[in-house]
């Protein structure tokens, strides 16, 4: 059972009209939790059907975050016995392959967050996580490519700790795609972009839209974020134009792909978000 | 005045009571133990020289088999062997006596030098015992257990076996000796077996229902040659008054001399404890009898089901009602506490219970089944509920099941009475909130009640009421069944919306959070959130006037559904009252859980255009519109962790935290998980500005400068200090969860 928080209380302010509820809440446990990461959403093709919740093309690579969270009051040692793939045990819930079995690749550090600072934790060394802190492993995900509907569960195999580890997420549901189509085409390429933004530099990104311009001119998040490239860059007219071409790409129904598979709401908060920051160029 | 201590004032009155009169009380008196076998019992001895003497004990051998008990006849055969060197013979003799060490026979014969000598005692087959040969009554004087030896030899050698053979009559003797221990008569008619020395009485206890009769028949052999005796029945009150007494006279030399009609007949209005005792009391004689104990009106016994529940199982024989936890029962609860079972063993083992069947006197007491044959034990109307809870397992099978020996071609379990006069076998449940009748049967008696008990039978819900517990694990009580049938009206006070879609029933099967199952409160709300933020969990919505509970993702299915689990392919079909609610599309929802992504796909705030998002039902285009848990749409809810690192002061970037981080964080989780409760934003004019006007989490546009939404000059904003951690009373009044 989890222990009792230690604060917890209730003031009513009523002349204010204001209901205040403080003290910190949950039970205390170090969670695990296994989250795919490094993914762009689903905008110019089908979405996934549920229960998978992310689609993956078959040269795409799979990213997952592996993280414990200490909600408990006090610091808790956490002792990983080689820091590699033996740390978790991949279990095959359901898959098109029959036999399958999936691989983590572990990277050689963990990423620790606490008290707001970041630092790194080497692999196999045991560590103290300190109240309300946590650690983040990344890992990539191998497995067959064949396309269908994939289910895994990550279950920690050989890591341990001073108390028992609470896993909170460890099911990792995707479909995997072939790349058959030019819709397919322009998903991978549309990704590639994000990726780039996110972690590339100005030159990665404008290779990525390029080539995404390159299978689909119509694309409004190539101008999107050329545009947003040259709003950091200070390129105000190059940022300008760029968005300007995306809002008419979006208003006009040019971008098909766009209008006809992403999330309605999305595409309007899209083109919401694209006014505003045209208008509030200098 | 001071008071003796209690235990010195019991033993003052009860002196004081035995100068007047004796009352006598008893718990059921064991019968005398009785092997049931034939065994033989050797003691050798051998000396040279004499006079010698020498002692055997059969009480000396802690095996009980190798002493005399009230069942038992015997004989004695010896072996003497004279070994010289002397050319005199040696005069062996062996005397007997019993467990008073009363001597009551001595044998006596002669060895002739250098030879054996033997013989049997008495000649068979008139073993000592049998037919009035001054043994083998209830009686520790007429039981034989010291052996003498002795000779008068000088200078001789001598060698001796002697083999007591011992041979058990059961059912004989089983009256007590005192009327402070009588064979207590739970079941009639009754016939007992016996043999009576001159003046012995076995005692006998009998209830008698008001208007009740004990009647006593039988037939009387009386051994002596040559005089009559004389044989009463007498009937006794508890303070050992003599009721009532009957005589018969048996002539010498009869066997089997009938007798009838010896009765008492309870005439008052309250049952009635009468000791019966058989007498016989003519010097010398021994009666051997055969009588029939029958009491009139007395209900005949009861084969009765009990449970046995506890931790560990530990059922009280004697108080077999007083200890039956068919009542309190409550599948995959822990009877003491009300906690669960473990998960790993509902979806394994199952959790082991005993069902005991027994037959019961009208006084409640565990009697010997009449009539010989197994108990067969069956289950019927056994539900069968998908997996284990609400939103855990997969199992459509039984929910419970038997664990016993399968009777040979016929259904049903076979399990024979065991010495303790219980059958029991083991039963196993499998679901949390199954049931199923449970049945006993023997030859035309059975048995049967319904697990969980329910008393009014139309809810499927236990009569015990079930436990709730906090989230810190805290008993709040237990909730009983108020009889209604299907959806409840959970309530929040201030709040005109009622119910949280999940029916009475369900709430009691319970659900899976966190690895434990718990029960929920039907007059509570109940909200369950599934938050990939594995440290904050629901950040700010902690302080909802609801039960939040956090699950794990295995804990909530593909599609979210927190009680996708409401179908019964067993007795009684698919939950009733299971929740679907009908969505704006047209289509049918059932109730889901509330999922809190840690959406790191969006890292522009341009794109984001916020921290967060909720798939909120389109009630028609281009309106969405919040609700309760089940309008929301696959996408669910996420929070755009990467974009509060890029917004929040002073790092801009996507991967250095700052201290607001966690803040921003459990705000946002609050705010979207307001939106899955039915709560709107709330917009605070003139937008885009930064006064310290924020009460709720629930705010939105709240930043002094339009785009980028953040302070251009890096200062601290709105955002970042003035926001809440509360909702407002306006929020709270359009929470809706079902």
């Amino acid at each position: 059972m989890p222990g009792r928080r230690l604060f917890a209380g209730v003031i009513l302010l009523l002349l204010l009209d204001l209901i205040i509820v403080f003290g910190n809440q949950g039970p205390q446990r170090l969670n695990l939790g296994v989250i795919l990461r490094e993914y762009y959403g689903v905008v110019y093709t089908d979405q996934p059907a549920l229960p998978a919740r992310h689609a993956y093309f078959d040269s795409e690579q799979i990213v997952v975050s592996i993280e414990i969270a200490n909600t408990t009051d006090r610091s808790h040692r956490i002792s990983p016995t080689g820091y590699s793939l033996k740390e978790f045990r991949v279990i095959t819930r359901q898959s098109p392959v029959p036999g399958q079995v999936g691989r983590l690749v572990m990277d050689p550090q963990g990423r620790l967050l606490a008290g707001g600072i970041v630092s790194e934790v080497d692999g196999g060394r045991p560590f103290d996580l300190e109240p309300q802190a946590s650690v983040t492993w990344r890992a990539t995900f191998e497995t067959e490519a064949v396309p269908g509907y994939y289910e895994f569960q990550i279950l920690p195999e050989t890591l341990s700790a001073d108390m028992p580890i609470s896993p909170q997420a460890t099911l990792i549901r995707y479909e995997m795609r072939q790349i058959n189509t030019v819709a397919a085409q322009a998903e991978m390429a549309r990704r590639r972009v994000i990726r780039e933004y996110n972690f590339g530099t100005d030159d990665t990104v404008a290779d990525a839209v390029s080539t995404l311009l390159g299978v689909y001119p119509e694309s409004a998040v190539a101008y999107q974020i050329t545009g947003m490239v040259a709003e950091r860059g200070k390129r105000t007219a190059e940022a300008r134009a760029a968005y300007s071409q995306a809002i008419q790409l979006l208003s006009t129904g040019a971008d098909r792909l766009q209008v006809q598979n992403a999330n309605r709401r999305e595409t309007q908060s899209l083109l919401s978000g694209l006014k505003k920051a045209l208008q509030a160029l200098p | 005045m001071r008071c003796h201590a209690p235990q010195t004032r019991l033993l003052l009155r009860a002196l004081l009571t035995a100068s007047v009169s004796l009352v006598w009380s008893q718990n059921a008196a064991a019968e005398p133990y009785c092997p049931g076998t034939y065994r033989t019992v050797v003691f050798n001895g051998a000396w040279v020289g004499g006079p010698v003497t020498g002692q055997h004990l059969l009480s000396s051998d802690p095996d009980l088999n190798k002493r005399m008990h009230p069942c038992d006849m015997f004989w004695v055969e010896v072996q003497a062997t004279d070994s010289g060197p002397d050319m005199y013979g040696t005069a062996f003799s062996l005397e007997l006596r019993n467990l008073n060490n009363t001597p009551i026979n001595t044998i006596s014969f002669s060895v002739p030098p250098n030879q054996t000598n033997s013989g049997t005692f008495p000649s068979i087959p008139n073993y000592w015992g049998k037919e009035g040969k001054y043994f083998g009554t209830a009686f520790p004087v007429n039981l034989l257990d010291v052996l003498n030896v002795s000779t008068n030899a000088v200078d001789s050698g001598l060698s001796y076996t002697i083999t007591v053979h011992l041979i058990a009559r059961p059912g004989y003797n089983r009256g007590g000796t005192s009327i402070a221990a009588p064979f207590i008569v739970q079941n009639t008619d009754v016939t007992f077996l016996g043999t009576l020395a001159t003046n012995q009485q076995q005692y006998h206890k009998v209830t008698l229902p008001p208007g009740g009769r004990v009647t006593v028949f039988g037939t009387l052999s009386n051994w002596h040659p040559t005089h009559p005796t004389y044989y009463r029945t007498r009937f006794y009150n508890a303070g050992w008054t003599l009721l009532k007494q009957q005589y018969v006279t048996v002539l010498e030399n009869s066997t089997d001399f009938p007798f009838v009609n010896h009765f008492y007949l309870n005439t008052g209005p309250l049952p009635m404890d009468v000791y019966v005792a058989f007498l016989q009391y003519v010097t010398s004689a021994w009666v051997d009898f055969r009588i029939t104990l029958q009491v009139d009106g007395l209900p005949p016994p009861q084969l009765k089901l009990f449970l046995e529940a506890d931790e560990p199982l530990s059922f009280n024989l004697s108080n077999p009602a007083a200890d039956d936890d068919s009542t309190n029962y409550v599948p995959g609860s822990k009877l003491a506490t009300g906690l669960g079972e473990s998960i790993s063993v509902m979806e394994t083992t199952g959790q082991a219970v005993e069902l005991i069947a027994a037959f019961v006197d009208a006084s409640g007491q565990i009697v010997a089944a009449p009539g010989t044959g197994d108990v067969t034990f069956d289950l019927t109307d056994v539900s069968a509920f998908t997996g284990i809870a609400m939103n855990y397992g997969t199992d459509p099978g039984p929910d419970f099941e038997l664990s016993g020996p399968a009777c040979t071609g016929g259904p049903g379990w076979c399990v024979a009475f065991g010495t303790d006069n219980t059958a029991r076998i083991t039963l196993l449940a499998k679901d949390y909130g199954g049931f199923a009748t449970v049945t006993a049967q023997r030859g035309a008696s059975s048995a049967s009640f319904r697990l969980p008990k329910d008393g009014n039978n139309v809810n499927w819900l236990p009569e015990a009421g079930w436990h709730v517990f906090d989230t810190f694990g805290q008993d709040q009580g237990v909730v009983p069944d108020d009889g209604s049938v299907g959806d409840d009206l959970d309530s929040t006070a201030g709040n005109v919306f009622v119910g949280d879609g999940l029916s009475q029933f369900e709430e009691f099967r319970g659900f899976v959070t966190g690895g434990i199952h718990v029960r929920t409160n039907p007059t509570d709300k109940d909200v369950f959130v599934f938050s990939q933020f594995f440290g904050i969990g629901v950040g700010d919505a902690a302080t909802l006037p609801v039960t939040v509970h956090q699950l794990s993702d295995v804990e909530l299915d593909g599609y979210r559904r927190i009680a996708p689990n409401y179908q019964n392919a067993g007795s009684g079909g698919s939950i009733p009252g299971h929740f679907f609610g009908t969505l704006a599309s047209g289509g049918q929802s059932e109730q889901l859980a509330i999922i809190v992504f840690n959406n790191d796909t969006v890292t522009s705030p341009l794109t984001a255009q916020g921290f967060g998002y909720t798939q909120n039902q389109e009630v028609s285009p281009n309106n969405y519109v919040p609700g309760p848990p089940w309008t929301v749409g696959p996408l669910a809810s996420g929070v755009y962790s990467v974009v509060i690192r890029v917004l929040s002061p002073t790092h801009d970037d996507q991967t250095t935290p700052d201290a607001f981080d966690q803040e921003k964080t459990a705000q946002t989780i609050a705010h979207e998980i307001g939106h899955n409760l039915g709560m709107y934003d709330v917009q605070h004019f003139p937008v885009d500005t930064c006064l310290p006007i924020a009460d709720t989490v629930m705010i939105i546009k709240y930043f002094p400068g339009n785009n980028p939404p953040k302070n251009p000059d890096g200062s601290p904003n709105c955002a970042w200090y003035y926001i809440p951690h509360w909702y407002t009373s306006v929020n709270l009044n359009q929470l809706q969860v079902r």
